[in-house]
């Protein structure tokens, strides 16, 4: 039984360690809008979704949007 | 009776698997017959509560950025706890969903209202939430299997999972008129393509009328 | 069993998504534009075999010895997300044109039906290791195919003049039972 919670709060630390490298780093130049050419789809847990993006990518789509 | 036919009509249009076409791979596979659709429906509206509150519950404690990966810890614990009690307690629903179980964790709408709702809003909410989309889900999946069963056997039957004893069983078509493709991969595919179609005509025709009035 | 046997049945005769309807979400989605159903197949190819692999060893190296096995659901889904954000995260770094080819379906295959039922798959059939390798590679390349050929057909589906109530997935719907009825003239074809 402790083996379990052991074995699995090792694994889920490493998929939080993991995940938070992924959002931490930047995406490459050129490629801050590709989210804008998907919307295929409604879930809010795909990474492409607006409510996942960088404050600074959802203000230049915003602000694509109002001009 | 008129507040019934406001939460029919908005079963109707706001339909998760109709409408926003999301767990459509259990949806298409498992609604051969009644008892199946029953079965995942039920474990669907288990699961989808349990995790709402949940999540609700441990929102203000968790941090921002690693919301994902806590919250598919938590539906995989759950789906897994839920796999295992209908392994033991009803082995009928096992045999007949198969791996459909453990694929409820991949389901796009637990995770999709983890994410849109139960994060956000308090836990009596969430839990009415969840309620309210395993519901809908569920006559989803009856409203499928319903018309698959009757059109491919003609039989219309109900069995207690914990059991095996039949609860009711009544043959609405002779068998030389039934169709059995329905109960294939192409009868799925066309009727959840008539449905779907079924469903979009009614939300154009409210379109219609909402745009005649303005 | 034999190896070819197990990539043909995989890839034509026991199709992932015709037969056993895994994976719909994507072929809705995804399959509008050609250049999109190519970009999504390479990645859920590359996204399967490397999980099934890590998956693999990792169910009998370590749960089965610790006799954990009935924690095989959640190390699964973690280990595939784990998987994704990792590769998502080497792209990033190293790759910024494989990035901007593939980098957009990447979160969609974290919940993806296909690769958490190949990992599954593996475990319960009781493949062995090079068993396991085929089906892994297989059973993708069968979902890269069906998308590819959906997407052919949707292209020019969405020029065509649909009845209004049909516009969209609901047609789409139908090409596919079509398509699975064709399918189903390989049973028994080995």
């Amino acid at each position: 039984m402790l083996n379990a919670i052991i074995y699995l709060a090792a694994l889920g630390a490493f998929y939080a360690l993991v995940y938070y490298l992924n959002h931490r780093t930047p995406r490459p130049e050129g490629c801050e809008e590709i989210d804008a050419t998907c919307g295929t789809c409604s879930l809010g847990h795909c990474g492409n979704h607006p409510s996942q993006q960088f404050t600074e990518v959802k203000l230049t789509l915003k602000e694509k949007n109002n001009a | 009776m008129k507040s019934v036919l406001n939460y029919g009509m908005s079963l109707l249009k706001e339909n998760p698997v109709f409408g926003l076409y999301l767990g459509i791979c259990s949806t298409l596979a498992i609604t051969i017959n009644l008892n199946n659709a029953l079965g995942m429906g039920i474990s669907v509206i288990i699961i989808l509560t349990i995790s709402n509150v949940v999540i609700s519950a441990i929102r203000k404690i968790t941090p921002d950025e690693i919301r994902i990966p806590v919250y598919i810890v938590v539906i995989a614990t759950l789906v897994k706890a839920i796999e295992l009690l209908i392994k033991a307690y009803a082995p009928a629903i096992d045999q007949a969903l198969g791996i459909f179980i453990p694929l409820i964790v991949v389901n796009c709408i637990i995770l999709g209202r983890a994410e849109a709702f139960a994060s956000k809003n308090g836990v009596v909410a969430s839990a009415l939430d969840g309620l309210n989309m395993g519901v809908a889900y569920t006559m989803s999946l009856v409203a499928m299997s319903l018309v698959r069963q009757i059109l491919a056997t003609g039989i219309v039957d109900l069995s207690n999972p914990f059991t095996n004893a039949e609860i009711f069983s009544i043959t609405l078509i002779p068998s030389q008129y039934t169709i059995p493709i329905f109960s294939g991969a192409i009868g799925a595919f066309l009727t959840f393509a008539l449905l779907a179609a079924g469903i979009s005509a009614i939300k154009n025709a409210e379109e219609k009328k909402l745009k005649g009035a303005k | 069993m034999e190896l070819f046997s197990l990539f043909f049945g995989a890839v034509v005769i026991n199709n992932v998504v015709l037969t056993k309807f895994l994976g719909m979400c994507p072929l809705l989605g995804v399959s509008r534009k050609t250049s999109s159903a190519i970009g999504m197949g390479a990645a859920v190819v590359f996204v399967i075999f490397g999980s099934s692999v890590f998956t693999y060893a990792l169910y009998y190296q370590v749960l089965v010895p610790l006799n954990l096995q009935y924690m095989d659901l959640i190390t699964f889904i973690l280990v595939i997300a784990a998987f994704v954000q990792f590769v998502e995260l080497v792209l990033k770094k190293y790759s910024p044109v494989l990035y901007k080819a593939l980098g957009i379906y990447l979160p969609l295959i974290t919940t993806n039906c296909v690769v958490l039922y190949v990992t599954l798959f593996n475990i319960t059939e009781g493949f062995t290791f090079v068993e396991m390798i085929v089906y892994s590679l297989a059973a993708p390349i069968g979902f890269m195919l069906v998308l590819y050929i959906f997407s052919t057909i949707r292209e020019r589906l969405d020029l065509a003049d649909v009845p209004a109530a049909f516009k969209g997935n609901p047609i789409a719907l139908i090409v596919a039972a079509l398509m699975a009825a064709v399918f189903t003239s390989f049973v028994g074809l080995i």
